[in-house]
């Protein structure tokens, strides 16, 4: 029975993927004119026609459009999730998770630069009902001690003391490093313990890659922009790989930033083609990831197409804003489509 | 039942004639025209240019659909080539500035109706969402020390209101499934800082219009009392409007239909060229209407006429114009659908109209429902005037053959057995079900025989288009011809325990066909060019040769199979029809009474157009895809005759 409703739940995700945006649609979207254009095409696409029903695209901010399909999607997740009852199963609520974790750190931001506003302008309504945290509580404090005093009787203790014990030395960065830490241990935690073996294999290699990704990203990046050292690079990872540490500790030693390039694409083939356009390295990461997402999509793991189809979902919405955003500070449609992963 | 031969024209005269020349054409019905210079180097050597002018009739044209949509003068698409008083484009600009004149003020009264019912419109669906507002609008924006503000705030961002500290009320008055809608007002002293927090969570203003004084309630009653007086007045206008229009419906009609003529007629200078004062004209028309052709143009003076062969002009390739018998004709617009033959090819509409006929009549064969089928066909020829029609009529009839060689009429089976004791034939001639293998095979071999006609076709095509790879050596050439007919007597053989497979048979008729086909294109080249290469581009060696060659001829002795069988479906569709109306007499059989006739009644239509529908898709699946593919390429150019297809473009 369970495994015909995980069969229901891979079709419906199908179903769904089948209706998302294509690269023809993409190509239409950056020929677009103006935010008003953008949002009747997607108006009218059968992916988001349901969501922007009630829109009045002349007037629509573009904010609230973004805001509009970053809510549909953490719905359809939350959708998807309770169809199969699955509402106390840890892994299928690291969405919730993952949207915590993202405001905190937006609050962390804030909170260093002091810009309470902006951070209650950006907060996605839609996860009030859907946390435990207190953010209008949490809104108001002033500085990390507060922020960790306030967080102690939460699950996130233990990384907000990390945190409040760095006192003066704390900054953004390494804030991040905590929390991403702490949420990509109770995802895997999660996936350990909620899943069976095989299933669990699938994921966490597949998490695993995408973070080997991520870390050589940051690598790239802290010896290019900044000339950072082995040992300042190793503590700005994220500490899981699929790689292998060893392969990665040597990839932190690497002298130059041309070096790494080389390394990487001796070592990782999933990572190969990250520098083939170093000017759009986000648009690279995000191209592996949706192919690493494709293939497990591909499976008849319930869970691995449930996560495959959170990275597509993300990656959606992220071309869907980098459109916007081109549109917006009048980018040829060329440049546009350069910025889509596809 | 060919393809109508054709014949190039070329048309020259003094520009003054122009106009004249064209609406000539356009009143012959049979002129296909055609660019009169090639956009090439040459054409600009020789001086000559296309004409490119701005139609001015286009711009009238418009105007007139403009005032007959808002007159509700309905228009078609005939065409009247002369009306007396219009001659030129000054004649219609003073019809429409006079019509404009005497229907202008009430039409633009009605308009200025529109857009004050439109106004008045969006300010109700405004005042409908602030009905919880109790005050007058006047007082509301006249506050000295408060700072207000109407609008609509997401439902999200309403959520979000207490997180801010600021001092601000946020009133709604209405919510639907996105909005909040209200007002929010602060002190002026912070106005600037409140409305930045709103415009941060998307709230979007609502501009009361000016008229809007009173109460949301008051308000709302007198915008509908205008909003109904307009409405009634725009009622009077079209009354009016439609009272001309019945007066003068036809001649506007007229004026119309000759207006676009004249547009599309100027339309046609596009492939004219010109060239000191003279223009060019190229086209083709039908043999067979030449001497009429050249005959309408022997009173204008400076025109001439010169009708050549159709070959002389490399660049230009003739249009086809198929010639079908009655039988045939209607089963053109399914050759169409698939693509016009090319001029020199074969016209395949009788062959489609007997393999169409049959397998229909096989597949859905019913003396009763084939009978209905025959008058449905007969009501939309003569009747509707639809061009299927005919096609139904043909099929009906089949079906009415087989149904009485299969003894079937609505589904009973043996209510015609007292016809064939009568005729002396005892029983009928073929029960279904008892004879299903004879069905089957006798499909496969129907189209068996049809897969032959088809490459036999394409031999004659290939021959024609001295395309010998096609006509010898391809897989539904003669090489292809010679092992598929000994492949299917081998099997007959075999069937029938007659065995012809000697070592002579194998080598002669299947192991040398096949051996041509795989050297279908070195063999081509050496017949045409007397040289030996293994493609015509000449490049890729002796390995790319044979791996290419051993798949395509995999994918050759499968379609054979595959193509063969796929006429089972035939056989298949004779026992679906025959079971699926036992079914309906079984169902009729569990009812008593007045419910068995309708329950008869209904199962025949249904059985009629759900398996009438599948038949004929099936069959045009047949004839596309296993009949088609073997020798029809449906490339060539349709002949349009100017004047016969004037459309406008604007419509």
């Amino acid at each position: 029975m369970e495994r015909a409703s995980a069969g229901a739940t891979i079709t419906k995700i199908r179903a769904i993927h089948g209706r998302m945006l294509t690269q023809e649609d993409y190509r239409i979207l950056a020929s677009k004119k103006t935010v008003t254009q953008v949002a009747q095409y997607l108006m009218e696409h059968k992916r988001f026609s349901d969501v922007l029903s009630g829109i009045n695209v002349n007037t629509i901010h573009r904010g609230y459009l973004e805001e509009l399909i970053v809510k549909s999607n953490f719905e359809m997740f939350l959708k998807l999730r309770d169809f199969q009852h699955l509402r106390h199963a840890e892994f299928y609520n690291s969405v919730c998770l993952k949207y915590e974790t993202q405001q905190l750190l937006s609050l962390i931001d804030s909170i260093f630069s002091k810009t309470r506003a902006s951070f209650i302008s950006g907060f996605p309504a839609f996860l009030i009902n859907n946390t435990k945290l207190d953010f209008v509580e949490l809104s108001k404090c002033a500085s990390l001690q507060e922020l960790c005093s306030k967080l102690g009787c939460t699950q996130y203790k233990k990384p907000m003391e990390q945190i409040a014990s760095l006192g003066d030395n704390a900054d953004y960065l390494t804030c991040e490093v905590i929390l991403r830490t702490y949420y990509y241990k109770k995802l895997m935690s999660s996936v350990k313990n909620d899943l069976s073996k095989s299933d669990a294999t699938l994921i966490s290699s597949a998490i695993r890659s995408e973070l080997d990704v991520r870390n050589i990203v940051n690598a790239y990046r802290m010896k290019k922009y900044f000339g950072a050292g082995s040992e300042e690079i190793r503590s700005k990872q994220l500490p899981f790989t699929k790689l292998g540490k060893a392969k990665m500790e040597k990839l932190y030693e690497c002298t130059t930033d041309t070096e790494m390039v080389e390394y990487v694409r001796k070592t990782s083939k999933a990572a190969a083609t990250l520098f083939d356009r170093s000017d759009f390295i986000e648009t690279e990461m995000a191209k592996i990831n949706l192919r690493s997402a494709r293939k497990l999509l591909r499976t008849q793991s319930m869970p691995a197409v449930f996560y495959a189809f959170l990275q597509l979902c993300d990656v959606e919405a992220a071309n869907i804003v980098h459109i916007i955003e081109g549109i917006r500070y009048e980018l040829p449609r060329e440049k546009i489509e350069e910025l889509i992963a596809y | 039942m060919g393809i109508e031969k054709m014949m190039l024209v070329n048309i020259d005269g003094t520009m003054s004639e122009l106009d004249k020349t064209l609406l000539r054409c356009c009143e012959s019905g049979c002129f296909h025209m055609e660019p009169a210079a090639a956009k090439n180097a040459d054409s600009h050597r020789n001086g000559l240019k296309m004409l490119s002018e701005k139609n001015p009739y286009t711009p009238l044209v418009r105007d007139m659909e403009e005032l007959c949509k808002r007159m509700g003068v309905v228009t078609d698409d005939t065409i009247n080539p002369s009306e007396p008083g219009f001659e030129t484009l000054e004649d219609f600009e003073r019809y429409l500035d006079n019509l404009k004149s005497e229907i202008g003020t009430l039409v633009e009264e009605r308009q200025e109706c529109y857009k004050e019912i439109s106004q008045k419109g969006a300010a109700v669906k405004q005042l409908k969402h602030m009905m919880g507002m109790n005050a007058d609008f006047e007082q509301v924006f006249n506050c000295e020390h408060a700072h207000i503000r109407l609008g609509k705030l997401p439902v999200d961002s309403y959520d979000k209101l207490r997180y801010y500290e600021e001092t601000f009320f946020f009133v709604p008055f209405d919510k639907d499934k996105q909005f909040y809608w209200g007002m929010y007002f602060c002190t002026q002293k912070e106005k600037v800082i409140v409305d930045e927090i709103f415009n941060s969570l998307y709230f979007e203003r609502v501009v009361i219009p000016e008229f809007v004084h009173g109460t949301p309630q008051d308000e709302l009653e007198d915008l509908s009392d205008r909003i109904n007086k307009l409405s009634l007045r725009v009622e009077d206008i079209n009354y009016e409007l439609s009272r001309i229009a019945e007066d003068r419906g036809d001649e506007i009609r007229k004026i119309y239909s000759l207006l676009r003529f004249r547009n599309n007629t100027f339309d046609l200078r596009k492939n004219v060229a010109t060239i000191n004062n003279k223009f060019y004209i190229k086209g083709f028309i039908p043999k067979s209407h030449s001497d009429g052709f050249k005959k309408m143009f022997s009173d204008v003076r400076s025109v001439s006429v010169a009708v050549i062969p159709p070959d002389v002009e490399n660049d230009l390739t003739p249009p086809t114009k198929l010639k079908n018998g009655w039988f045939s004709r209607p089963y053109a617009a399914l050759v169409e659908m698939y693509g016009v033959p090319v001029y020199n090819g074969i016209n395949p509409t009788l062959f489609v109209a007997i393999t169409y006929t049959l397998l229909f009549g096989i597949m859905f064969g019913d003396l009763g429902q084939g009978f209905v089928i025959l008058l449905a066909g007969l009501f939309m020829t003569y009747k509707l005037k639809n061009k299927f029609g005919g096609l139904l009529t043909r099929c009906g009839f089949s079906s009415m053959v087989f149904g009485f060689i299969f003894g079937s009429f609505f589904g009973f089976e043996h209510a015609l057995d007292p016809v064939y004791e009568a005729i002396g034939m005892g029983e009928k001639p073929i029960e279904i079900f008892d004879k299903t293998t004879f069905i089957l095979i006798s499909a496969v071999a129907i189209g068996v025989g049809i897969i032959l006609i088809s490459m036999i076709l394409n031999i004659i095509t290939g021959f024609k288009q001295k395309n010998y790879e096609k006509a010898i050596f391809g897989c539904n050439g003669i090489a292809g011809l010679i092992f598929y007919s000994s492949v299917i007597a081998a099997v007959l053989g075999m069937l029938t325990d007659r065995s012809i497979t000697t070592a002579g048979y194998v080598i002669l008729l299947i192991v040398i066909p096949l051996v041509c086909i795989f050297c279908r294109v070195p063999f081509s080249i050496a017949v045409k060019y007397k040289r030996w290469q293994l493609s015509e581009e000449g490049e890729g060696g002796i390995g790319n040769f044979i791996v290419e060659n051993f798949f395509e001829m995999f994918e050759f002795v499968l379609s054979y199979v595959s193509n063969t069988l796929s006429f089972l479906r035939v056989g298949g569709f004779v026992l679906c029809h025959a079971g699926m109306m036992l079914v309906v007499m079984t169902i009729m059989e569990m009812f008593t009474g007045m419910a068995q006739p309708v329950v008869a009644v209904v199962g025949n239509l249904f059985v009629m157009a759900m398996e009438g529908m599948i038949v004929a898709i099936q069959i045009i699946r047949l004839e596309f895809y296993e009949v088609f593919s073997r020798f029809y390429e449906g490339d060539g150019k349709p002949f349009e005759p100017v004047g016969a297809t004037l459309k406008t473009d604007n419509n």
